[in-house]
Formats: C-alpha cells, sequence, structure tokens
C-alpha cells in the first residue's frame, strides 16, 4: 500500500499541476527532516477546499459545488422523514456532519487518489497524475459495496450485460452527473437527464418477436425495466447500527415503488433500524413513516432472465415478490405498502 | 571601479541563485522520499481501520 504514495517522477516535467511544487496545494513543512516534522500542518486532500482547483477550473467548481457528490444532501434528504424537528437538528450535528457528510467527494478523491473508505486508501491513482476518469479505481471504492461488483459479477451470478460489453460507469453516469449542472438537488431522483434505459434503447416497440414487443406494450408504465431484466440477487444490508456497521446478505425482492406506490421495480433494503442512531442519543420518532425498502436500479441487467422467459415466474410463481413474510423483523409499518398482489393472467375464452 | 562592478554583479545574481536553490528544495524535500520506492515502505503505517463506510 505504501506503493500508493510514490509520485511518478517523469510527471514532474510536464505536468502544469505539479510545476508549482509540492507546498502549494498540500503546505507541510518541506524543511522537515523527518516523516513527521515534515507533514506538520500537511493537507492531505488540498481539493477539499475547493477554491484549490477553482484557481484554473473556475467554472466546473462552481457547478460541482452543487452536486450531490460534494454535498451528500441526498442521505440527509433520504432519512430526515423519520425526525422530529428537534431530532433532525441532533441528527444533522452528530451524524450528518460526522459521518455521512464524510462520503463527500473532493475533486481529487476522483481525478488524483482513490477515495478512503474506513480509513483504507489505494493512494495515488497513478502516480499523482490528474487522471479524467478511472472508474475501477475511484467509483468502485465508494460503490463497492453494492454496485460495483454487482455490476461487474463479482457478487455471483452473471455480470451486467453493459459491463460485458466494456461499458463502465462514466458510459452512462456523464460527466454533468458528476460535475453537476449547476442546480442543487436534494436527491438524485431529482436529477434532470439522469440515466435512463431508454436514453440509448429508443426502439421499444419495434422489436422483432412478437412476445417481447408484446411483453414491453403490456408492461410499460407498469413495471420498471428492472423488474423484468434485473438478472440476480443483489446485497442487502441489515441491521445498520452507529459504530459497527450492518450485516448483508443477497436477495431479490419485487414490489411497489414507494416513490410512486404504482410501479413494480427491484427493492433494495436499507439497513435504518429503529436505533441506527441511538449511540448518538438520536432518536427517530417517525421510523414508520418511511419504508426499509426503496427501489434500486439492480445493476445486474441481462436481456434474457426467469422473468422475461416465462410471464408464470411472475404470474404464477410469484418469485421473488415481497410477501409479508420475508419482511424484515421489527420494520417499519410502511412496508405493507410495497407489496403488491400478482394476478394470474386472465385466459380469454 | 572593476571591483565595484563585480560586487554588483554579485549582488544581481546572488538572489538569483538563492530562488533556484530554495526551489531545488522545496521539490527534493517532498520528492526525496515520496519518488524513492525504498524510503516510502520504511516510512509507510498502515492506517488503524474503524467500522466500515461508505454509500456502498
Amino acid at each position: 500500500m505504501y506503493k500508493g504514495y510514490l509520485v511518478d517522477k517523469t510527471l514532474l516535467e510536464g505536468d502544469p499541476h505539479l510545476s508549482r511544487g509540492c507546498k502549494s496545494c498540500h503546505q507541510g513543512n518541506d524543511g522537515g527532516t523527518t516523516r513527521e516534522e515534515a507533514h506538520r500542518n500537511l493537507v492531505k486532500r488540498p481539493s477539499d477546499n475547493l477554491k484549490t482547483c477553482a484557481m484554473c477550473h473556475r467554472k466546473i467548481v462552481d457547478t460541482y459545488g452543487k452536486s450531490l457528490h460534494y454535498t451528500t444532501i441526498g442521505q440527509r434528504q433520504g432519512v430526515m422523514r423519520r425526525f422530529s424537528e428537534t431530532e433532525l437538528k441532533a441528527f444533522d450535528e452528530k451524524v450528518f456532519q460526522q459521518s455521512c457528510r464524510s462520503c463527500h467527494a473532493s475533486c481529487g478523491d476522483c481525478h488524483v487518489r482513490g477515495a478512503a473508505v474506513g480509513g483504507i486508501s489505494i493512494g495515488l491513482i497513478k502516480g499523482h497524475k490528474f487522471v479524467k476518469k478511472d472508474e475501477g479505481k475511484t467509483c468502485t471504492f465508494c460503490h463497492g459495496g453494492r454496485v460495483y461488483p454487482e455490476y461487474t459479477g463479482e457478487y455471483g451470478g452473471k455480470p451486467d450485460v453493459h459491463y460485458q460489453k466494456g461499458m463502465l460507469c462514466m458510459d452512462c453516469h456523464k460527466k454533468s452527473d458528476m460535475h453537476g449542472d449547476g442546480n442543487t438537488y436534494l436527491s438524485k431522483q431529482e436529477v434532470k437527464d439522469r440515466p435512463a434505459c431508454t436514453n440509448c434503447h429508443t426502439k421499444l416497440g419495434q422489436e422483432a418477436r412478437l412476445t417481447t414487443r408484446t411483453a414491453h406494450a403490456r408492461h410499460k408504465g407498469k413495471v420498471t425495466c428492472y423488474g423484468c431484466h434485473a438478472s440476480a440477487e443483489y446485497r442487502n444490508c441489515y441491521g445498520c447500527h452507529m459504530g459497527t456497521g450492518a450485516t448483508s446478505k443477497p436477495g431479490f425482492l419485487l414490489g411497489l415503488n414507494p416513490r410512486d406506490r404504482k410501479t413494480l421495480t427491484t427493492l433494495r433494503l436499507i439497513p435504518t433500524v429503529r436505533d441506527s442512531f441511538e449511540k448518538a442519543g438520536v432518536q427517530m420518532s417517525n421510523f414508520d413513516s418511511l419504508p426499509n425498502y426503496w427501489d434500486t436500479p439492480a445493476h445486474n441487467i441481462r436481456k434474457r432472465t426467469d422473468r422475461t422467459r416465462s410471464c408464470d415466474a411472475c404470474h404464477t410463481g410469484k418469485n421473488g415478490f415481497l410477501t409479508k413474510e420475508v419482511l424484515v423483523e421489527q420494520g417499519s409499518k410502511a412496508n405493507d405498502g410495497l407489496i403488491y398482489n400478482i394476478n394470474p393472467i386472465p385466459i380469454n375464452p | 571601479m572593476k571591483t565595484k562592478t563585480l560586487w554588483l554583479i554579485g549582488l544581481i545574481l546572488f538572489p538569483v541563485f538563492l530562488s533556484s536553490s530554495t526551489v531545488a528544495t522545496d521539490q527534493s524535500s517532498c520528492l526525496t522520499c515520496h519518488t524513492n520506492d525504498a524510503l516510502m515502505k520504511m516510512l509507510y503505517k498502515p492506517p488503524a481501520t474503524g467500522p466500515s463506510e461508505g454509500e456502498g
């Protein structure tokens, strides 16, 4: 891991970022003769202060300061309805700023050094080169608990077909998604022009097979793409408590999207439990106002799945459907509203 | 006159010499370690791990 702190000497000649000397961004004590002395007043993440990069990249920094990767406000937004006004204030002070907010990405976390997760980082991506993108060393570290290993097939099941075709994160999640578009969004669902299957798959209704055309037409607006094309179980996390984390196990769940209560989609268990923040002295008096399951864009897409092969997988077998029996114990009362009672396909005489 | 000229030239060149050595020091002190594989291996301290965090 020490190699993560080795600077590539060959960069010193040509990289304009390095021409100003290390101290210009990192401060520290360049007269120090020991590690401790040299690192006195060291700024480990200079781009945490956006002004550092704004010297040259003004336009990007202006939008990035409002982006979700920087503000991380989506995390707060997702949970805040569980709190009373007083509890929310305490949550903001003792939990969000101390813990959740630490997940915010600085410019360097994507362009210079892999983000630290749980104190561990791969260090410099490419010897302190300022890279445009390297998803395998950046996105994967923060999003490597769930999305990335599901996408590559490492979690089990087959890889996402898009991964097999050579597509990585930035092929769908564009630069404007990362850098922001100047608008302050409170959650990723609000983002204009966020990735959508239909951005590329535009020929719905023109498929060669009649069964495919029929299935798409019948389910349009009622079932998300993931509902049929998510191919395997994905990670669901249970029982998250401050200081101890959560446990996880694979699962596949179909239920009503809690955001509209009418579209059938893949759901993922979110590990917030009633006493998640008890260690910080924060209760959730409105815990039942939100469910424990949220719509998840499962990143393990295949063209052919059990559900696309046979209507019976859902309409008769009800495979993977959320039921009362599988609901998490001591979960939110709002979970019941996500159960969808699917009917068999009527046979017309 | 000759002596005065020499002093003047020396006075002009001295800050230039000083600034270039300052730059060299700035580049070399951090980079002395951070471009040296063996030194970095010797100096590296693994971080203490805590409970895992991350959006996942």
